[in-house]
Order: structure tokens, then sequence, then C-alpha cells
């Protein structure tokens, strides 16, 4: 079921007198249950991409519906608020609080969920739990390796059970063996939860444990293939390359 | 719920100590350039708080002991009648011309003749009882030990005042007037000393002592309303040394000199503080987009930096007390003129407290344009 639809959304940037058209009127429906992999060169615009569908940027045309409510015609609280109950972000930076161990960086954003303390600690744990880290639920950042780091983020972004979870580059800053415990963790998400999960990356290693692999480039779309090899019902015809 | 604000504080304690060090850095200015002029002016009052009456009669809208003007003879009768008086004395208070050694040409003095018996209320507080006998020698005068460099003589001294000799019997500590120097001595010398004969019985003011017991803001009110139509006033012990200081303070413009530096501290001290706060936060901006990222309102992550203001305000309110008591002990060794007041220091201490509240709000400014989309590249 198509949980996340992107219609003809563009997106260009003004550099001094140099304007950047990032994202040339693209159109996208993402299911759930499915770990979608983004890929393309830097520059190809899919980071912008992430940000739009995930409800941090506003296109400057088009429209992205989740859950079948328009994300950019809410105000920035409106938005706020369904970021807090629905979606889940994992970023290249890990971005954890220096002075926070483990347990609490999980705990933080449920607090703003209004749980009772004993749910936000039980999630919390159980999430830690989930992604191997339980033991090292009393450690701070400066303690953990970057593979334990990336680990704490994706359980803090999965805590709460979000039906959306975007991932930027998520294992850029780690070896392969951290990367692919990443990425399973991440799949894990969308087979166990049945999240959408949307992650963008230049590594083309990760796309062995993806359901779907998009292609980018120069703001369009490449390519678009289902994992059993067949291509996207949505994707383009091949274009013609130089 | 994660107490975010607190333990940021308590592990990056260093990037907050420059902040929590402005705040108490303008607060130990601000306590100590109070106590300094508390001090200072406290001084004005000295006639009155160094001597032991309960009530003051002087001339009408007298402001302070040195704009004494005769009073009627009959003011004395009348404080006498009031049935909670059980002493009244003369206090004659004029001005001096002092000429000691040549070469230090002549000073302006305060003469203040006062009743030398051992029971006498003027002064009680800083003249021994042995000191107050020398004062029955004809001529015999007492100074502040601080002014004898200025009236360029020892104890035993000679010199002429008003064209009468006199000599200097005793030096005493906490005579110190404000403005002038001020001699101390009896109240028959200090009538010898006023050159018109008609005048020489004109006393500036008059002491009462009351009964154990008695209220002095009853008593001030029952000859308050005599007072009104026999040309004299009355102001308790307590009201007149508050008058002096505050008609001190204010009408030599260092009341106001005194409230444009406090506002020059408070202007510093929230530049500083702010400046510092606001880098604190920025180095975490990336994490507070990350929380903004993940739906935490930015109004709750002001919350947080308003927290951390508030925490770095109360350290540094305690740390400026630390360092206030400590210099104020040293201060009190070296004989500066510093008062406190609990009053004036509660007042710096809400000041300060100020200071790192508005520098919280301006810090704020640090995620104002947060941009969790800044975080994808």
């Amino acid at each position: 079921m198509a949980a996340l639809v992107a219609e003809s959304i563009t997106k260009s940037y003004t550099t001094g007198k140099v304007e950047a058209h990032v994202l040339q009127g693209m159109s996208l429906s993402l299911s759930d249950r499915e770990l979608t992999l983004v890929l393309g060169p830097s520059g190809s615009g899919k980071s912008t991409l992430l940000a739009i569908l995930s409800g941090l940027l506003k296109p400057d045309s088009g429209s992205v519906s989740a859950l079948g409510e328009d994300l950019w015609k809410k105000s920035r609280a409106d938005l706020e608020k369904f970021r807090l109950e629905h979606t889940g972000f994992v970023f290249q930076g890990f971005n954890l609080f220096p002075a926070l161990t483990a347990l609490e960086q999980v705990m933080l954003p449920l607090d703003y969920l209004g749980l009772p303390p004993h749910a936000v600690r039980n999630q919390a744990l159980a999430s830690l739990e989930e992604v191997g880290l339980a033991s090292r639920a009393h450690l701070r950042p400066i303690e953990l390796s970057g593979g334990e780091k990336q680990r704490i983020a994706i359980a803090r972004a999965l805590a709460k059970k979000p039906q959306f979870l975007f991932a930027d580059e998520p294992t850029s800053a780690l070896d392969s063996v951290n990367g692919k415990n990443v990425i399973d963790a991440l799949h894990r998400v969308a087979r166990v939860y049945g999240a959408t999960v949307v992650c963008v990356s230049h590594d083309s290693r990760l796309a062995a444990d993806s359901d779907r692999i998009i292609t980018m480039q120069d703001g369009r779309i490449l390519s678009d293939i289902v994992q059993n090899g067949a291509a996207h019902p949505d994707s383009p015809p091949p274009l013609e390359t130089h | 719920m994660v107490a975010l604000a607190r333990k940021t504080l308590v592990y990056e304690w260093r990037k907050f100590l420059p902040a929590a060090l402005a705040v108490a850095f303008s607060g130990l200015l601000l306590l100590m350039m109070t106590a300094l002029m508390f001090g200072i002016f406290s001084s004005a009052g000295v006639y009155v708080s160094r001597s032991a009456g309960d009530i003051w009669a002087g001339y009408p809208g007298t402001q302070t002991v040195e704009l004494g003007r005769p009073v009627p003879r009959d003011t004395e009768i009348w404080l006498r009648m009031d049935p909670d008086v059980v002493q009244v004395e003369p206090f004659q208070w004029i001005d001096g011309d002092w000429r000691g050694p040549v070469e230090r040409g002549s000073v302006s003095v305060f003469v203040s003749g006062i009743d030398p018996a051992p029971g006498g209320l003027m002064f009680s507080h800083a003249l021994s009882l042995e000191q107050r006998a020398r004062l029955s020698e004809p001529g015999a005068v007492i100074v502040d030990e601080a002014d004898l460099p200025k009236l360029g003589l020892a104890i035993g001294g000679d010199a002429t005042l008003n064209g009468k000799h006199v000599r200097i019997v005793a030096a005493a500590t906490g005579l110190r007037a404000l403005g002038g120097v001020n001699i101390v001595t009896s109240i028959a010398t200090a009538r010898s000393l006023v050159a018109d004969p008609a005048e020489r019985d004109n006393v500036a003011y008059y002491l009462a002592r009351l009964a154990p017991g008695a209220d002095p803001e009853v008593v001030r009110e029952r000859l308050a309303a005599i007072a009104a139509s026999h040309r004299f006033a009355v102001w308790t012990h307590d009201e007149f040394a508050y008058n002096a200081a505050t008609y001190w303070m204010f009408e030599t413009g260092a009341g106001l000199g005194f409230l444009f530096l406090a506002g020059v501290v408070l202007i510093v001290g929230v530049v500083i503080t702010s400046q510092t706060l606001f880098a604190a936060v920025a180095s975490s901006v990336r994490e507070y987009a990350m929380l903004n990222a993940l739906g935490a309102g930015v109004a709750a992550l002001r919350r947080v930096i308003l927290e951390q203001a508030f925490w770095v305000g109360t350290i540094g309110v305690v740390i400026g007390s630390l360092f206030s008591v400590s210099l104020a002990a040293i201060a009190h060794g070296q004989d500066v003129p510093i008062a406190f007041d609990y009053i004036a220091a509660l007042a710096c201490a809400a000041l300060v407290m100020a200071i790192a509240l508005i520098s919280g709000l301006l810090a704020v400014g640090a995620i104002n344009h947060l941009e969790p989309a800044n975080l994808l590249r």
C-alpha cells in the first residue's frame, strides 16, 4: 500500500546568480513494509528528496501526502506534531547529546510524546534491545564506537514505533561490518513494524539488502527496481544516456 | 523526563562556566558598589548612629544634621512633658574656623557641643567615659583619629577655633563626618565659640531618651502634634539617620551616579553572559535540530535553554556570594568603608538573575532559525 506519495515536486536553490534545479518535477510513491534505497552520486538531489518527503524541507511546487495527509499544507507546529507522532530519522552525523547516556538519548524524544515515565523507559530499553545495545544503555557517546552510536541513533528513531523512518547516509561513517548491521536493523524496522523506510546513500553495497532501489541523477529518477528484478510500475521509461 | 538542561550543564560545565563567572562578577561588582556607597554615606548619619537618643527634635524640615538651625528654647520643656521621655539633652551644632600650625592655613570644621556627663546621649557609642570626662576642661576638643593629619596636629596639640584657644585632648574612632572635620567639644566650650552673645544659648537639636519599653514611633507621633505649632519637628533615631544618608546620596548626585553605574554593569553583564551562553547553545545546535526533526517543538527547546540560563544564574549568584564574603572580610581588615544591607544584597542577587535570564532569552536566538533539513547533506 502506498503510504507516502510525492507528486511533481520541484526544488531549486539559488547561490549568488546561479540557480540550481535540484529536483525537476519528481513523482514517486512508497509502500509500507519496504526498505527503499535511494542511490545516486553527490548532487543528484537524493538528500533534498529525503528532506521534502520527510517534512523537513518545503518543495517549491508539488505535494507530499503521508498517511493521506498533505504534509506541506500543515503549519510548522502541525508538521512538528506529525513528525513527532509518525516519523523517525537517522542522520549521517549521529547527533547524540554528549551529556546523555544511550538510554537517555532514546528516552528523550519519547518524553516529548507525553508518555508516562515507566512507558518511556520500557520502550527505550526495548528499542535498545532491538539494536542489540541493551548492555550499553548506561554509556555516554564518548564511550561508544561509531557503529554503536549509529545503532543508538536508530534505536532513538524507532523507539516511538514510527510509520516512517528516514535515513540519510547512515553507513557512510562506518566500516562494512557495522554498515551491514545498520542496514539489517533498518530492514527489520520495515519488516517487523511495517514502517515505510527510506534510506539515502551512495553506497551501492546496501542494494543487496533493500526491497526497492531508486537510482537518481541530476534531479531525476534514472531507474526504479524492485528487488525481484522487475521494474517498479512507477518507473520511468529508460533514459537514453550519452 | 530526561533532564537535558541540567545534565548538559553538568557534563559540559567548561562551556557554561564563563557565563556563570560573568554573572558572578556582575553580581560582585553590583554588591561591592552598593556596599561602598552605603559605607560612605552611612558616615553622613554618624551624628545620629553614634548617639543613644531615641528621639531627635530640630528645626522643621531639617534633612540632615549639618543643616540644623536653632530651635525655640521651650522645645526642651515640651519634650520633658511627654510621659515616656526620661532624659533630654541639648546638642549644639555650629560651623567653625580651625587654625592649627601656620603651614596648614585654616580648615572649615563642624563643631559638636555635647553634654560631657557620663550618662550623656550624644556620641555615647563613640566616646569612652574617660574621654567624655576630659571634655569638661574648658577648650578641650576630641577629633577622629583619621582627621588628625588633616588638622596637622597630634593629641595634645593646640589650635585656634573661632578665635579661641582649644587643645586636642583625645582622638576617637567613628566620628568621621561627610564633607568636613567633626570637632567634638562640651556644650560649654561650644557656647564660648559663638561670637554673638545673643546667639550663644541657641541650640540646634535636643535628644531625648525614652523609658524602657516605650515605642519611639508612638512618642514621635504624640510629640509631632505639639511640635507643629511650636516651630520644631521630631524624628525617631532611625528615621533621622536614614534621612541623612538618603539626603547625601541624592543631593550630591552620588545616588544617580550609582544607578548609572549599576545600569552599565547590567548591560556589560548581559552582553558577556549572553555571548558565552549563545556560544554554549550554538555548539549543540545539531542535536537541537535533531530533536526538532524528531518532532520536539522549538518552544520546548527554548525552555531547555532558559532552564540552563536559570541554573547559570543560580551558580553565578553562589560564586558571586562566596567572592563577596571573602572580599568583604579583606575590606573590613583594611578599614574600607563598606556596609552590607541584606535587602541590597537580595536586590543585587535579583538583578544578576535578571542578567542570566535576559541572556538566556538572547541565547535562544541560537536556535530561532533551526533548520533540521540542514542535517541532511
